[in-house]
């Protein structure tokens, strides 16, 4: 039986190095929802998302060693995910035309290019950013990049603290959007 | 344990309010991490929430080094305008001057209603500029008044870069006994 990862990342205890287990495991549960909605969307059987996001889990857990931890984790991860959809995809394609079972079988070019991928997604949603208001960037930057808490970016920005969640809200909304529909960019 | 490939779900669905608290980081650790996983085995709320928790995912990398963009739409686009505005100003007095250096001598004296001359059109010339910035650019529009008759710029630069201008000058007319040209807004405004 294949470990739930997330509940395992949530049981470790909380340990101080980036490159700690524990560390790891926190980032894994905390990503895990984006990382089954870009299965999701990567996949075309709804059902498989389940299994490639274990699947997906327990590769990153294996290759936490290899994680850059001066680097955002999320687009590592995403890396991971959508390599080990294609995966999924080419193995169901192999069972449809060959009518066996195999074992997926990863495979190890394309990383690159995935990994391409994911920079060249992340650089287009960092120009949609661009066309979002001063503001709703400058509050989505400090959350994000310069990790403050909505109080301090509330206090620091002197505006009240609903706005400020308003701002990022707004921000996830818009980008959301734009992740799901490349072309609707303003 | 392991995750359900049927996607149970069995604990209630969060509403959106309780995702957006997650997000924030407003809520306690072990909640946010309970709510994360529901959302992740849950097909509903991926559908839902999933975009979501992407870009709560890649946010970090988007927000890196979007720190240093200029407050673009504050500054770039008033100092653009203002620059457009001078720079037609300019082009439109000086074509004005050089078409009235070479006419003045045909322009007739000020005309006199009663004993009352123009008195304030007869040296004077008079410029009134507007621009307008929308979806499509930005345009200008000068309207001219002088004792030599009126005229008028447009000048429209679009955001492709391609840059229109229309100029038109209308022939001296005989001016108002108050002295107004009634081309001009501005004189009108006297």
């Amino acid at each position: 039986m294949i470990p739930d990862m997330t509940k395992e990342a949530a049981d470790l205890p909380r340990a101080e190095g980036p490159g700690d287990p524990g560390r790891f495991g926190n980032l894994l549960a905390q990503h895990a929802p984006g990382l089954a909605a870009v299965l999701r969307r990567v996949l075309k059987r709804a059902d498989r998302v389940d299994d490639a996001l274990q699947q997906a889990l327990l590769q990153a857990w294996t290759a936490r060693g290899s994680y850059d931890a001066t680097r955002p984790f999320g687009p590592w991860l995403r890396t991971i995910a959508i390599r080990v959809a294609r995966d999924h995809e080419r193995a169901d394609a192999r069972r449809r035309d060959r009518g066996t079972t195999t074992d997926d079988v990863v495979d190890p070019a394309g990383a690159h290019e995935v990994a391409a991928e994911v920079e060249d997604e992340v650089a287009r949603l960092r120009r949609e950013l661009a066309h979002l208001s001063y503001m709703t960037r400058r509050v989505f930057t400090m959350f994000y990049d310069e990790e403050r808490p909505i109080a301090a970016i509330a206090a620091a920005l002197e505006l009240p603290i609903n706005t400020v969640k308003t701002h990022l809200h707004r921000a996830r909304l818009e980008l959301a959007r734009r992740l799901r529909d490349p072309g609707t960019g303003a | 344990m392991s995750l359900s490939t049927t996607g149970t779900n069995a604990d209630a669905c969060p509403d959106p309010d309780a995702v957006d608290a997650v997000l924030d980081r407003t809520t306690s650790e072990a909640a946010g991490i309970e709510l994360r996983r529901h959302v992740a085995r849950c097909p509903e709320c991926r559908d839902r929430f999933g975009g979501l928790f992407e870009i709560d995912s890649l946010a970090p990398a988007i927000a890196r080094g979007a720190g240093a963009l200029p407050r673009r739409l504050e500054w770039r686009r008033p100092l653009l305008a203002a620059a457009t505005v001078a720079a037609a100003t300019v082009l439109f007095l000086s074509r004005s001057r050089e078409e009235h250096s070479t006419r003045v001598a045909d322009v007739p004296p000020p005309p006199v209603a009663g004993d009352v001359a123009a008195p304030h059109l007869v040296s004077s010339r008079s410029v009134e500029a507007e621009f307008v910035i929308d979806a499509a650019g930005i345009r200008t529009s000068i309207r001219h008044a002088g004792d030599g008759g009126s005229g008028s710029l447009e000048y429209a630069r679009t955001r492709s870069g391609r840059t229109d201008l229309c100029w038109s000058r209308r022939t001296p007319r005989p001016i108002e006994a108050s002295g107004a040209d009634v081309d001009s807004p501005l004189e009108k405004s006297r």
